[in-house]
């Protein structure tokens, strides 16, 4: 094997190379990215780079790793397409031939709107967090619309700085793409708490002002007040450049088997793919451990030819209000829940099924989320679990 | 002489995510504090890459390897 290419240059595609180099491989490595900007971390977008009075560095690795490690890089022009008979990828005019390829093109923020005026900014790109930072130093009152991760933090960012907020949620409780109502709703007590005003089950329909951001036009007739107004409801993959490659694309992204293969030499990592997991169902996560996890898997199975899959639970971590919130495994598809919500304020939710742990939301107790991590990887019974107690609910 | 390929944590860095102590949990815990705590910083023959894959596992970029020259 000669020529590894890897598509996409954040924090999957980073890894892959990495991982291609501490494995030994010691081919070629290009990476091609459609920023113009070193591989870059993006948990702190939305974060730090938000509320820190000095800018912190986001670069994954320091600027002369890539040469020191051999990787060639092609940046700030993205790749227009894939040519999997003659192995090829086209960036452009350019034809670049592969042994083996990795798609790792991420995804971009959802944008239901024709357009957003002035005052309206997605948080995605290193170039978005700088100009929303900028912003945030003006604005009095922020309306945060989507009440997921992202937009829970640019939230806690903005009550750090001592403006207003408002998040808007269409569904009854925020980050209910992640978890229960059981532990939602103290998720949303918490951002109350923060002083956020949380307008659930509402959607927002228009814009309002002339020249700039005045306020929001909600589906209820109600109006939210803003001089800025930040648009967080999901993702979608970047997979439009590889329409006609014959890979099998669907709405959820480059669809890819429990090993990260999309197709014979080409694999898939990180939010752009989605792969097939214990169930034999496709899957989709957005999220940093996952898209270095998949990376890993994916290096090893190339260089081998092996069928590793994603043995570890998954772990979602949330900075927000000055709590540390962490989602473990699967925590929708459960049957009974154990609900400890003690006096200081932390909060532990599992989910079990059929007698097992599978999922945990936690707030706070950096420890005992460690060990969740741990009984969810390894099946475990509730009848094991100390901290299985608090008010169990059966739940049909 | 001895050479000790030894892994620290960077001052300041650790967030708690405990990536490293799921990927290596011999080496590494969490302190009371939710901070990370190095049980073995020497890295002996045969365990290197275990070490390093739970040095690129922290999502902070927390921990390095050390070359200690004694």
């Amino acid at each position: 094997m000669k020529h590894v290419v890897i598509v996409g240059a954040s924090v999957a595609g980073y890894r892959a190379a990495e991982g291609l180099r501490a494995e030994g491989f010691d081919g070629e490595i290009t990476m091609i990215g459609a920023e113009d900007l070193l591989p870059y971390d993006r948990p702190p977008l939305s974060k730090e780079v938000l509320t820190a009075e000095v800018l912190p560095t986001v670069d994954i690795a320091d600027p002369g790793w890539y040469s020191e490690h051999g990787i060639t890089l092609m940046l700030g022009r993205p790749a227009t397409g894939v040519d999997p008979e003659a192995q090829e990828i086209l960036v452009g005019e350019t034809h670049i031939r592969y042994d083996e390829l990795i798609i790792a093109t991420g995804a971009r923020p959802r944008n239901p709107f024709d357009a957003l005026p002035s005052g309206v900014i997605t948080l995605r790109t290193l170039d978005d967090a700088l100009h929303l930072r900028s912003a945030l130093g003006r604005a009095q009152n922020v309306a945060v619309i989507g009440g997921g991760f992202i937009g829970l933090e640019v939230a806690s960012a903005v009550r750090s700085r001592g403006a207003e907020t408002t998040v808007i949620e269409a569904a009854d409780i925020p980050l209910g793409r992640n978890l229960g109502p059981e532990a939602a709703h103290r998720v949303g007590d918490i951002a109350r708490g923060a002083g956020v005003h949380l307008r659930c089950g509402v959607g927002v329909q228009g814009f309002l002002g002339e020249t700039h951001l005045s306020g929001l036009q909600l589906s209820d007739g109600s109006v939210v007040d803003c001089d800025l107004a930040v648009l967080g409801i999901g993702a979608i993959p970047n997979t439009e450049w590889l329409e006609g490659s014959g890979l099998r694309i669907e709405r959820l992204g480059l669809i890819c088997d429990a090993n990260g293969r999309a197709a014979d030499r080409i694999w898939g990592v990180g939010d752009v793919s989605t792969w097939e997991n214990h169930a034999g169902e496709p899957e989709r996560h957005e999220h940093w451990t996952n898209a270095h996890q998949q990376a890993q898997v994916v290096v090893k199975n190339l260089l081998d030819g092996g069928h590793r899959r994603i043995e570890s639970a998954d772990y979602i971590w949330s900075d927000q209000f000055g709590h540390r919130l962490t989602i473990v495994g699967n925590t929708s598809l459960y049957d009974q829940i154990s609900v400890h919500h003690p006096k200081d304020g932390s909060l532990t939710v599992l989910y079990a099924r059929d007698g097992f742990l599978t999922g945990a939301c936690i707030v706070d107790q950096p420890r005992l989320a460690v060990q969740c991590r741990r009984w969810v990887a390894q099946n475990t019974s509730v009848r094991q679990i100390p901290e299985w107690r608090g008010e169990v609910l059966a739940v049909s | 002489m001895n050479d000790n390929t030894r892994v620290v944590s960077v001052p300041g860095r650790c967030q708690g995510y405990a990536s490293c102590v799921i990927t290596d949990p011999d080496r590494f815990d969490l302190g009371p504090d939710g901070r990370v705590l190095i049980l073995k910083p020497v890295i002996q023959a045969g365990e290197l890459g275990l070490a390093e894959e739970a040095i690129r596992a922290c999502p902070a970029a927390a921990l390095k390897k050390e070359l200690e020259t004694s």
